[in-house]
């Protein structure tokens, strides 16, 4: 209940100002996670997104599947609801993630996303994942099959 | 002594991006238990940097779409302007590239950010980035105009 109040606190002043955030602000020196929107958030949430959205980039255009892949599926689907809470769903729309079809594992992401929060899944996604999906790597085809 | 454990531990992360026993990466290889931060490329990042760049991204997109004030708009600038090395040591533009972060113009908070960050990383300006600075330094809101001349040396 604490970590929520603070986490309220930073974005408006006691003044209604719209205030500065700072790393420190987001994690005070020891603290390993936060609350936002009733979910624990971890630090390295999102430097590990980044690590991993990398990874399936490269990964899934050049092989078929592996364990490395299924690894970093399995923590990206663990990840949605943190990722979500801290924004990054706010930052980058819901169609950035299939702006291009090169780079798969931003795709794996939006598709991990709609998964767990279809209520964004608008019909013009839709229709962009039908065309993804035709030339896709199967691991992502799969995915978007179990979507829509 | 923690930090030097840190950066080993990140280090593994980001070297397991180009190998082939790579493995996924969890947050916990990226920050352990009870350390603040971590070296990357050379550079220190404390936790909380990500986060507190998409909480300025967006109280900036909120305030530069309205009559947001000024005072208000540099206190985040300020504090952003410190972690534009972080967030590029970090790859965040490997997860959508500055060029899309420019074109979102209904976006002014996030293309401020890219701005400032392009002006303390010239290593991410490219003739297709500052052709995008050039076409849209006469549009937008004056603060992102100021922010764009200056990465391209008019001011």
């Amino acid at each position: 209940m604490k970590k929520s109040v603070l986490v309220i606190s930073l974005f408006i002043g006691a003044s209604g100002n719209i205030m500065a955030v700072t790393p420190e602000q987001i994690l005070a020196d020891g603290k390993d996670t936060f609350a936002k929107k009733g979910v624990t958030i971890r630090k390295g949430s999102v430097a590990a997104l980044i690590m991993n959205v990398q990874l399936l980039n490269v990964e899934l255009k050049a092989h078929e599947s592996s364990d490395k892949v299924e690894g970093a599926i399995k923590d990206l689907r663990e990840a949605i609801p943190a990722l979500e809470a801290i924004d990054v769903m706010n930052v980058f729309q819901v169609s950035d993630w299939f702006e291009s079809e090169e780079r798969p594992g931003n795709v794996m992401v939006g598709v991990l996303f709609l998964q767990q929060f279809p209520q964004y899944l608008t019909q013009p996604i839709r229709e962009r994942l039908r065309h993804i999906s035709v030339k896709a790597h199967s691991r992502v085809k799969a995915e978007i099959a179990t979507l829509i | 002594m923690q930090n030097i454990i840190t950066t080993v531990s990140l280090g593994a992360a980001l070297a397991a991006l180009g190998i082939e026993t790579a493995s996924a990466v969890t947050s916990e290889q990226i920050f352990p238990p009870h350390l603040n931060g971590a070296e990357t490329k050379g550079v220190y990042v404390r936790k909380g940097t990500l986060g507190a760049t998409f909480a300025n991204i967006l109280a900036l997109d909120k305030l530069l779409a309205s009559d947001g004030q000024g005072p208000e708009i540099m206190a985040i600038m300020k504090d952003q302007r410190e972690l534009s090395r972080s967030i590029q040591a970090l790859d965040l533009f490997e997860l959508q590239p500055i060029e899309s972060w420019l074109q979102d113009r209904s976006r002014q908070g996030k293309v401020l950010v890219a701005v400032m960050t392009l002006k303390d990383c010239p290593e991410l300006m490219t003739d297709r980035v500052r052709r995008l600075l050039e076409e849209q330094m006469s549009s937008g809101h004056p603060i992102v105009q100021a922010e764009m001349q200056k990465v391209l040396g008019i001011s």
